[in-house]
């Protein structure tokens, strides 16, 4: 199943490198993994922020997964969409959205891009096609195969992708939008980044298949499973997904194999797992081998990437700042978006 | 003036479908069986034929996932009716419902609009038993971010039904079984009926009864009756339960001193709690002169047995008989 | 909570009742449905049940004594709920300051719910009232405590206080009044098959408003005068025969009172709140009974009518009202009314003024009557017109005036005739 979305290396150049060293150029990729870097310093400095008491709530952190979200969003347009998750703050930044309106969000200002009505779990950017993360598992499929059907009336060519955890493939949401999306041959790419925990529950104690990518085999539509940690073999496991959906094929389904580093929340206490096996997943970090990779073939040098590092370092500050500096909300204005404001004639 | 024509609750909202889908690209129909099939109350009938398969979906028997892409679409720009086969199964969506479409505006700080219209053939007295018989509105009443109607009347129902379509916000459509048959004169083309507005369909001297759906059809039978009996009733269509127009209920019971609540609901914590606390939190309280009394759906599912099932929800005769109560000081 | 056992009002007129027995006593337990006491009201001896299970407490002592309909005679209390409750609240605490348990206590000689109040404005809000009713206490400045209630559980509804509200009641007020004569409440004197219902027509809801609102506003006194017809048949069976038709004694009657008014012109007005209307002409209703009730179309300009003018538009009209084609003209307005019942045999009777007429007149039927004129008795055809003078308008030597001349103009009738 996993040689569905693998390509073979092209005989006649004989290029043996990754796909995405292949198919991006340099600069895209240096974007890519400034976006990765701002990924793992937005969590870590929100964690930080939360620690402090400066934050809201609660969150769910990616950190360990940045791969799969770099990877499913490198090849979509900016007018392609994606519906995402309660961890889904990955997603929107590589989907393109400003960290500085994400840390005013988190910190409940009016300036974010909820105006400080959603917070972490509903963090989006319609704008910019995130149609948000969700709060409810499973929240967000329907409305992607929804989302993907006025695109197939609206906009043909434009995809939607729709990100869920592993967690999510034992709702009914999950198995009835599969079914709806491959009977319509919507524009739709399920992506699956399969942490391996559905909060503390094993995927093997929940799931009655070891793949959950196999679920796609009852929903006649083709599937892949790819090494979530591996940024290259993600973007190259999208484009066939891609294709099809852009050309009326229908709907795909991807599975990221991944783990995330953090617990499921901030007040998880990691009682499910070992710190043997959090450990082990460190050393896969997906940033890591990204940059081992663009190393070794030449597209940035250790001096780059400590550059782009300190950018993100300088950015996320920035950001903190500005969220810091931003209004609250007005009390007055509690009952705003409730309702679409409507002129009263 | 549009024509006008005698035409069936159904034939209404069918009616009103046809000019929307005639009218704008981007609505289309969604639901189980209502394709070639009709629909299961012949509701949609031959949309299909004339509209064809792309605008009139029969989708499969997926609730939830109905309800989500309906909400999905309706951010994306298209215009979607979904149709339940019965309210019951509302339950399989409320998810969609409750958690995606009424909040999805507001957890994005007004960033989308959700404007999904969604039908639900609703109510008892067809012998369908506990779950398909149910009048859940008040569930939908408490969600803010829904609109819900309940339209009483084949004029309602086809105006209320455009009005939900250019509603920017998600609409919920009570349409009660029993009334898909009853007729009445309804305007050709277009029309709306505003929603947030409820109706007196009878003014009155002596109480107020406030209805809805198919309550005020018999709401209305009874009054004809009290009238005979030397009692004045006003009734009030309530036509939308949420925002709920307390201004017009209000009003009325300060001029009637006694307030009567007919609803189909499950009688505790249904509409008329909300429509007697209004009243009670408002400027009415000083002008009540005997208790508010509420006739509601009884603390049990809806049986099977034809006098059972007539017994679980108020019919006309308890609606004479509280109303002479009321009305004669003897509450 | 405890609960009040009232004395119930189970007639519509019901004010007052006594108690002849108590079946329980205090402190024993009873359950609802239970027959506390028998209570006598005027017409009848009636078992009270037990509103509610639990220890009777607070029973009134008063036997064979008049009490007030919705008057608390005693309380009970549910299982648990302890009486140190009660007497833990302020009122009890100053009629009784040592209680321990209120079953020690005498029973307080006005029985008041176990809630505190140490005001009159907690007191007001002890009394049970409707909502509507404490609005209408206010604004009228009426003490909710001299009000017995006659709602429900003794319930101080509005229109215990409409009955003592000095004045301006909102129009509703007056509505609310009416209730009692609802159909249901009078139905409900009758056996269910004991009669038929025949609903009220619009003409049938008109009469009784502006009947109800005469007797109800308008201050009225009876007058009646005796007047010989003898000469007036003469003289109408002496009128030349000609196409028209002959004037009836009805016309000359209409034509007499005609000429009497305009000869008392100040009788010829109506009452405002402020001023005399008097008018100008004399306008005489003519009272046409129809099938399912009457109206009293007008002879306008009466006083400068010739008899037979007045006959012929008394034909008009009385066949219009009759075809239901009067039009508002016809019949809005007058001065004053003939009412003439003679020919049913009506001796005499009085009618009720019809505003804004500040007169009516009833005519009996004419007879043969006994006169005694100068020591002789003698035979003469005789009628009796009773006069109702609104006595805001007409004083009663105006009236008997306007009577006199009246009859005058009725016994010798060439003046009729005169042009």
């Amino acid at each position: 199943m996993t040689g569905y979305f693998k390509q073979q290396a092209s005989p006649e150049n004989l290029d043996d490198r990754p796909f995405a060293i292949r198919h991006y150029s340099a600069d895209r990729l240096k974007d890519a993994l400034y976006r990765m870097h701002l990924i793992r310093r937005f969590e870590e400095s929100a964690e930080d922020c939360y620690m402090r008491g400066l934050i809201h709530g609660t969150m769910h952190l990616s950190i360990g997964q940045e791969a799969s979200a770099m990877g499913a969003c490198m090849s979509l347009t900016p007018d392609d969409q994606i519906t995402s998750t309660h961890r889904g703050h990955g997603h929107c930044i590589a989907k393109g959205a400003d960290v500085a309106r994400m840390f005013a969000e988190f910190f409940g200002r009016q300036t974010g891009y909820c105006k400080g009505r959603g917070g972490s779990m509903h963090i989006a950017d319609v704008a910019g096609g995130n149609l948000g993360a969700n709060g409810i598992v499973a929240g967000g499929i329907p409305i992607a195969v929804g989302a993907a059907m006025a695109n197939k009336r609206l906009h043909p060519g434009r995809v939607v992708v729709s990100f869920f955890g592993d967690g999510a493939n034992n709702e009914g949401a999950f198995h009835e939008s599969l079914n709806m999306a491959s009977v319509w041959k919507l524009p739709v790419i399920f992506v699956c980044e399969n942490n391996g925990y559905g909060m503390s529950t094993s995927t093997a104690r929940s799931t009655a298949v070891e793949h959950i990518a196999t679920r796609a085999g009852g929903y006649n539509m083709p599937a892949g499973i790819v090494d979530g940690n591996n940024f290259s073999d993600v973007t190259e496991a999208m484009q066939p997904a891609l294709r099809r959906a852009r050309t009326g094929g229908g709907p795909s389904l991807l599975e990221c194999k991944t783990y995330r580093w953090r617990g499921h929340s901030k007040s998880d206490r990691n009682l499910y797992r070992t710190k043997e096996e959090i450990q082990q997943w460190q050393r896969k970090d997906p940033i890591a081998r990204f940059e081992s990779s663009l190393l070794e073939y030449g597209i940035a040098t250790q001096h780059q990437i400590q550059q782009t590092a300190d950018r993100v370092e300088g950015d996320i500050e920035r950001a903190i700042d500005y969220a810091k500096e931003s209004p609250q909300p007005s009390v007055k204005d509690l009952l705003k978006y409730v309702y679409t404001e409507q002129q009263t004639p | 003036m549009n024509d006008v024509s005698e035409i069936s609750y159904a034939e209404a909202i069918k009616d009103a479908m046809a000019i929307a889908l005639q009218a704008d690209e981007r609505v289309f129909l969604m639901g189980e069986d209502i394709g070639v099939y009709g629909g299961a109350f012949q509701v949609t009938g031959d949309l299909v034929h004339r509209f064809g398969e792309d605008r009139v979906i029969d989708m499969p028997i997926s609730e939830l996932a109905g309800a989500g892409v309906a909400v999905g679409a309706a951010v994306n720009g298209l215009r979607p009716i979904l149709e339940f086969q019965f309210s019951d199964f509302a339950a399989l969506a409320m998810e969609q419902i409750a958690n995606q479409a009424a909040k999805m505006r507001y957890m994005l700080g007004g960033e989308v609009s959700v404007p999904v219209v969604m039908r639900f053939p609703s109510g008892s007295g067809t012998g369908a038993a506990a779950q398909h018989s149910q009048s859940l509105e008040a569930w939908f009443g408490h969600v803010p971010g829904l609109k819900v109607v309940q339209p009483s009347t084949p004029y309602d129902a086809k105006g209320l039904l455009l009005a939900a379509l250019e509603d920017p916000d998600p609409v919920m459509i009570f349409e009660h079984k029993l009334l898909y048959k009853v007729k009445g004169e309804v305007p050709e083309g277009h029309y709306t009926v505003p929603i947030g507005k409820a109706a007196v369909v009878l003014e009155g001297r002596d109480l107020t009864i406030v209805a809805s759906s198919i309550m005020v059809p018999r709401a209305l039978d009874a009054a004809g009756e009290l009238a005979r009996q030397g009692v004045s009733a006003e009734v009030i269509d309530l036509r939308t339960i949420r925002p709920l127009d307390r201004e017009t209920i209000v009003k009325s019971v300060c001029k009637t001193h006694r307030l009567l609540c007919v609803y189909e609901g499950v009688k505790t914590l249904g509409i008329g709690a909300e429509v007697s606390a209004s009243v009670v939190e408002s400027e009415a309280f000083d002008f009540l002169d005997a208790p508010i009394v509420r006739l509601g759906g009884a603390e049990s599912p809806i049986p099977y047995n034809p006098e059972l099932e007539k017994a679980a929800v108020p019919q006309k005769e308890n609606i004479i008989d509280a109303a002479l109560a009321l009305a004669s000081g003897v509450r | 909570m405890p609960f009040e056992v009232i004395l119930p009002k189970v007639d519509m007129d019901m004010t007052h009742a006594r108690i002849a027995q108590w079946y329980f006593t205090e402190g024993q337990r009873v359950s609802k449905g239970d027959v506390l006491f028998d209570m006598e009201t005027d017409k009848s001896m009636m078992d009270v049940e037990a509103p509610a299970t639990g220890t009777l407490a607070h029973v009134s002592e008063v036997v064979d004594a008049e009490i007030s309909v919705g008057e608390v005679v005693a309380w009970i209390y549910a299982e648990g709920e302890t009486v140190a409750e009660i007497t833990a609240n302020p009122q009890t605490a100053t009629t009784a300051t040592t209680a321990t348990t209120a079953h020690d206590q005498p029973v307080p000689t006005e029985l008041s719910p176990p809630v505190a109040h140490e005001s009159t404005d907690t007191a007001q809000q002890s009394v049970r009232a409707s909502p509507f009713a404490r609005k209408l206490a206010r604004d009228n400045a009426i003490d909710l405590k001299n009000v017995s209630g006659s709602g429900p559980m003794g319930r101080i509804v509005a229109t215990d206080i409409i009955v003592r509200a000095p004045s301006q009641q909102p129009t509703r007020a007056i509505e609310a009044l009416q209730h009692p004569t609802s159909d249901a409440s009078v139905e409900n004197l009758f056996a269910e098959d004991a009669f038929s219902r025949l609903p009220h027509n619009a003409m049938r809801r008109a009469i009784a408003t502006r009947v109800s609102l005469a007797c109800s506003t308008v201050p009225a006194y009876h007058l009646s005068v005796d007047c010989e017809i003898d000469a007036l048949l003469a003289l109408r069976k002496d009128l030349p025969v000609t196409d028209r038709k002959k004037p009836s004694i009805n016309d000359c009657i209409v034509k007499a009172l005609a000429l009497a008014l305009h000869d008392n012109p100040q009788a010829n007005a109506s009452w405002t709140d402020t001023a005399m209307l008097v008018h100008k002409t004399v306008d005489i209703g003519v009272a046409v009974a129809l099938d399912d009730g009457l109206i009293t179309p007008l002879i306008r300009s009466a006083q400068s009518l010739s008899l037979h003018d007045i006959s012929t538009e008394i034909q008009r009209l009385a066949d219009k009202a009759r075809r239901n084609a009067l039009t508002p003209d016809e019949y809005r307005g007058g001065t004053t009314t003939v009412s003439n019942l003679g020919m049913f045999g009506a001796d005499r009777f009085t009618s009720i003024i019809n505003p804004p007429h500040s007169s009516i007149v009833s005519i009996g039927a004419a007879s043969e009557r006994a006169v005694v004129r100068e020591g002789i008795i003698e035979i003469a055809t005789v009628l009796t017109a009773t006069f109702a003078f609104d006595h805001r308008v007409i004083d009663g030597a105006l009236g008997a005036q306007l009577a006199s001349c009246f009859r005058q103009c009725i016994e010798n009738p060439q003046a009729l005739i005169d042009p």
